[in-house]
């Protein structure tokens, strides 16, 4: 072994290099990783409050459009959620509502963003979804990029939500 | 020298040299991990202060003048916002004292005398309330690009925007507003794979519906 001992000192060395080379990479992919996230989920939050945004400037209900006079029943009087027949893009929207079931894809700077939104009444006590008509709406707009992946590699979903109430509008 | 001797000088030259590019290359991106923070603070600033007078634009318009906008220009904006925030204005909280006029306008042309980097711009804001000297704030925090498109309907397509600049007669068509706006580092950090050295740059971009353009004059 004499003459050979210098070699396997060095083979260890290297092993034991190999493995600190293999660490200082994993962190520089986390750091480039964490930077990129946080560009994009930056976009995320403006993506979604725009269309949270946008859905506040309409009537609370398609009942009320155009400042009409408010329905004798109320919360009965409103109509039930989702866009009328004719409003079927974000252009033609003119209540609160109409937002229910949309989706669209926006073409950014960082890429391209998946855009949904739902809406639903919500109970004035606990402001959990209710099948009946209350004086309260929830928007849940949700926003996914191929780029924001959770651990198992499926689009992470980001959620926005807002509260509106009819007499606070 | 026997061989062996030789071969273990030339593996350790070379774990030596592999050491000194892996410390490199964690100090370049420990680097650009702070050097996009800094970036991305920089525009949060920015961003925090578009956020508020954006949106809030048009209160009291019913105060003379009876206009919102007063300039639409793709990087020059000019509008009317009175918040009240200080209810010992007006106790009825109803009728403002005047309304503060805003600017914002960015001078591409305008580099900081500090800045390394020759791409950097000046964005100004301006408060103008009536009877006062206006108050000025220069923003020279790397600023590259300030871009604002405005559109008279929502949900328009990003490029069916309204042509700037936009004259005064049409300023009641206009609903929402898509602003642009991108932050570069001062230094820049060397690239990656023999590629050159690049500025850290972050982009903002947010369509906004200001609720009071909705309101017929």
């Amino acid at each position: 072994m004499v003459g050979y001992s210098e070699v396997l000192q060095t083979m260890a060395a290297m092993i034991i290099f190999s493995m600190i080379m293999l660490n200082a990479n994993l962190m520089i992919q986390r750091n480039s990783m964490m930077q990129v996230e946080s560009e994009l989920e930056q976009e995320v939050i403006a993506l979604g409050q725009e269309i949270i945004d946008e859905a506040r400037t309409k009537a609370y209900d398609a009942a009320t459009v155009s400042a009409a006079a408010p329905p004798s029943l109320i919360p009965g009087g409103f109509t039930s959620i989702g866009p009328g027949g004719a409003e079927t893009t974000r252009r033609s929207f003119n209540d609160f509502d109409d937002y229910d079931g949309w989706s669209d894809t926006f073409t950014t700077e960082h890429g391209d963003f998946q855009v949904r939104s739902e809406v639903f009444y919500v109970d004035p006590v606990n402001y959990q979804k209710t099948g009946s008509k209350t004086t309260f709406k929830k928007i849940v707009v949700v926003v996914t990029s191929e780029f924001l992946r959770t651990g198992s590699n499926v689009p992470k979903e980001y959620t926005l939500e807002f509260i509106r109430n009819y007499y606070a509008d | 020298m026997n061989l062996a001797m030789v071969t273990s000088y030339i593996v350790a030259g070379i774990l030596l040299v592999s050491i000194v590019m892996v410390n490199i290359n964690i100090s370049n991106s420990g680097a650009e991990l702070t050097m996009t923070q800094i970036t991305r603070d920089r525009l949060e600033t920015v961003t925090t202060m578009l956020d508020d007078d954006i949106p809030n634009m048009g209160y009291d318009l019913l105060q003379p003048p009876d206009t919102i906008l007063t300039v639409a220009d793709d990087d020059h904006i000019q509008f009317f916002r009175n918040l009240c925030r200080d209810p010992a204005r007006d106790a009825a909280f109803v009728n403002c004292s005047d309304p503060e006029r805003i600017t914002w306008q960015f001078f591409d042309s305008m580099t900081p005398g500090s800045s390394k980097n020759a791409a950097h711009g000046t964005l100004i804001r301006v408060v103008e309330e009536v009877g006062q000297a206006p108050d000025t704030t220069w923003i020279q925090s790397g600023v590259t690009r300030f871009n604002i498109r405005y559109y008279d309907d929502h949900g328009r397509a990003l490029d069916q925007n309204i042509p700037t600049p936009i004259s005064s007669s049409q300023f009641e068509n206009i609903k929402q507003l898509y602003i642009e706006l991108e932050v570069q580092s001062d230094e820049r950090i060397p690239g990656r794979f023999n590629s050159d050295a690049r500025h850290i740059r972050s982009v903002w971009e947010k369509r906004f519906s200001p609720r009071n353009l909705e309101i017929e004059l």
